[in-house]
This record gives structure tokens, C-alpha cells and sequence, in this order.
């Protein structure tokens, strides 16, 4: 008869992935994990004979690579299956900022250099800017499981926030002042936290359904 | 075995898309399960390059995911979605152009015209 795992020998792969692998928020990747390292257990077990801590530790090792923390890592703490789906948000959203804060803090300062007015230009951003900020905390308070994607959007969100208002409250006073010229790396901060502020936003939003499957089932 | 593992795996991503197009929803162990069966063992999807292709495509839109509770464990099944089914459309045409060339260079033109 073909050996399935009980409840405690599950719960016993879970909590070897919180405790050894830090993915207590990332509660969508674990379950996933624990559903695939439970079926090639049982396997083991089916076709090697072998009792389930054998084949545990023997599955395990094989997995440790992808589910174990980089010791040297941009992120700290993450397991390494989870940086790399970050990675690949960062390229779309974190890089992808900063070249189009680029492209528009000069288009800008070129518009302004013609005498298009500095209000004009950076009101829309701020607003933007802004309902993203506000809807990612909305989310942040409303979110009632992390998941790998939540964990993401909401990542070092108070700091971001207090910069993006800082930048804005600094544009605003010294545009005031008249003399616009020497605020370019001011503009380019304000578009730039603007457009990260939309990004995490639009990754929230993304999250819902992600959130909803798991709620149906925990 | 290795050397044949690095052909496959630019094809990674067609292959799951293909499979999902095939069998409606499947979860990842499923999928490695599948893959060795219809290979006879000669492809081997390990995890590491697995979860990391299933995640990218699902936040590129290509996958949508629904869990359900099975044998005591949440299972998280992958499916294609309208952008998906398409992108699997053009990405299996490419692959049968990649295959139909690589055809022509190994079997080259005299053997061609026996």
C-alpha cells in the first residue's frame, strides 16, 4: 500500500522551512515547498522503502541550494528561491525607476528651462505619487497573510514613504523660492519615489489574488 | 546526460507552458512527474530551475494559480492564462522553427535528398 505522510510528519517539513530556512511571511512559496517536499518524501519512501527522517534529510539536502538563505545576499534572511524571483521584480521595477526618473527628470528640466511651470509638471507625479503611497498602506494594514509578493511591496515602506514626502516638501519650498536651476537632483529624487512609490503599489495589487487562494484554503 | 540537461534548458518555459496547454492545471511536482515520464527519464526538471521559471511567468501574467487543499496539504496548481495560451502559441512556433533547423544541420542536405 502506497505510504502517504501524516499530518504531523507535514507539519514537521513546515516547520523545518520556518525554522531553518526563514520562510515563516512567505507563506504562498512554503506551502508550495511543503506540497512538493511531502510527494518526493513519499516517493522515497514508496520506491527506497526508506522511513520518513531517511528520506527527509535525503530530500532536504537536495533542496538546500534553492531554500536556504545566501549567506552573501542583497537580501538578508530571504531564501534563495525568494531572492530570485526578487531579483527578477527588481530588474522590472527598482532599475526600471530609475531609468525612467532619469529620462523624465531631464525632459522636465528641459520643459522647465522653456518656462513651462514647475507645478504644472510635478503636481500629476506627486498626486500619483501619493495615492500609490496611500493605497500601500491601506494594503499593508488590510493584508491578513504575507505572501511573497506582499512582503515585497511593503519592503523598507516607512523609510521609502518619510523620502518621498521629504523630497516633496523640499521641491515645493525651494521651487517657491524662484530660482529652479539648481534642483535637478531634487526632481530626479521626487519622480524617482514616485514611480517606486506605483510600482510596490501595482506588486499590492497584484498580491489580492495570491492572498484570496490562500485565504480559501488556510 | 549534463550536456543534454544545457540543451534543454532554454526550452524550459515552453515546456511548462506546453504541458499547462495540455493538461489544464498542474501543480510543480506534477509537472517534474510528467516531464520524466514522457522523456523516459532523459529530461530531468530539478526544483532550482523549476519554481523560479513557475514564479516569473505567473508575475509576467503568462500563470494563474489556484490552491485547494489535497491529502492534508495546500497544493498551489498553475494554469495558463488568455496572455499565456497565446505566448505559448508563438513560443511553441519558435521552438518548431529551432528544431526544424537543427534537423536540417544534422541531417544535412545529402542525406536529405536520399
Amino acid at each position: 500500500m502506497k505510504q502517504t505522510l501524516t499530518t504531523e510528519q507535514v507539519q514537521f517539513i513546515e516547520n523545518a522551512l520556518i525554522e531553518k530556512c526563514d520562510f515563516k511571511d512567505f507563506n504562498d512559496v512554503r506551502l508550495e515547498i511543503v506540497d512538493h517536499l511531502a510527494s518526493e518524501i513519499e516517493e522515497d519512501m514508496n520506491n527506497n522503502n526508506s522511513d520518513f527522517k531517511t528520506a527527509f534529510i535525503k530530500i532536504l539536502n537536495k533542496w538546500n541550494p534553492l531554500i536556504l538563505p545566501k549567506t552573501v545576499s542583497f537580501y538578508s534572511n530571504v531564501p534563495y528561491m525568494v531572492c530570485k524571483l526578487w531579483k527578477s521584480l527588481d530588474s522590472k521595477f527598482y532599475y526600471g525607476s530609475f531609468v525612467l526618473s532619469i529620462l523624465l527628470t531631464f525632459v522636465f528640466y528641459k520643459l522647465i528651462e522653456n518656462g513651462m511651470s514647475v507645478f504644472t509638471l510635478f503636481l500629476p507625479i506627486i498626486f500619483i505619487g501619493l495615492c500609490a503611497n496611500v493605497y500601500l498602506f491601506y494594503k499593508k494594514i488590510t493584508t491578513k497573510v504575507s505572501t511573497t509578493l506582499s512582503v515585497y511591496a511593503f519592503k523598507r515602506i516607512y523609510k521609502n514613504s518619510i523620502t518621498f514626502v521629504l523630497f516633496i516638501v523640499l521641491n515645493i519650498a525651494l521651487s517657491l523660492d524662484g530660482d529652479n536651476y539648481n534642483l535637478f537632483p531634487l526632481y530626479y529624487g521626487l519622480i524617482y519615489f514616485s514611480i517606486l512609490m506605483v510600482g510596490r503599489a501595482f506588486v499590492a495589487h497584484k498580491n489580492i489574488k495570491i492572498e484570496n487562494q490562500l485565504l480559501k484554503v488556510i | 546526460m549534463k550536456k543534454q540537461q544545457q540543451l534543454y534548458k532554454g526550452s524550459l518555459n515552453t515546456i511548462i507552458m506546453k504541458l499547462l496547454e495540455q493538461n489544464g492545471k498542474m501543480y510543480g511536482y506534477e509537472i517534474t512527474q510528467k516531464v520524466k515520464e514522457i522523456t523516459q527519464g532523459e529530461m530531468n526538471i530539478t526544483e532550482g530551475a523549476l519554481y523560479p521559471a513557475l514564479h516569473k511567468m505567473e508575475a509576467e501574467g503568462f500563470l494563474d494559480v489556484e490552491m485547494d487543499k489535497v491529502d492534508g496539504r495546500i497544493r498551489k496548481y498553475y494554469k495558463l492564462t488568455e496572455s499565456g495560451v497565446k505566448e505559448t502559441v508563438s513560443r511553441m512556433e519558435e521552438l518548431e522553427n529551432f528544431i526544424r533547423n537543427m534537423q536540417n544541420i544534422v541531417t544535412g542536405p545529402d542525406l536529405k535528398t536520399i
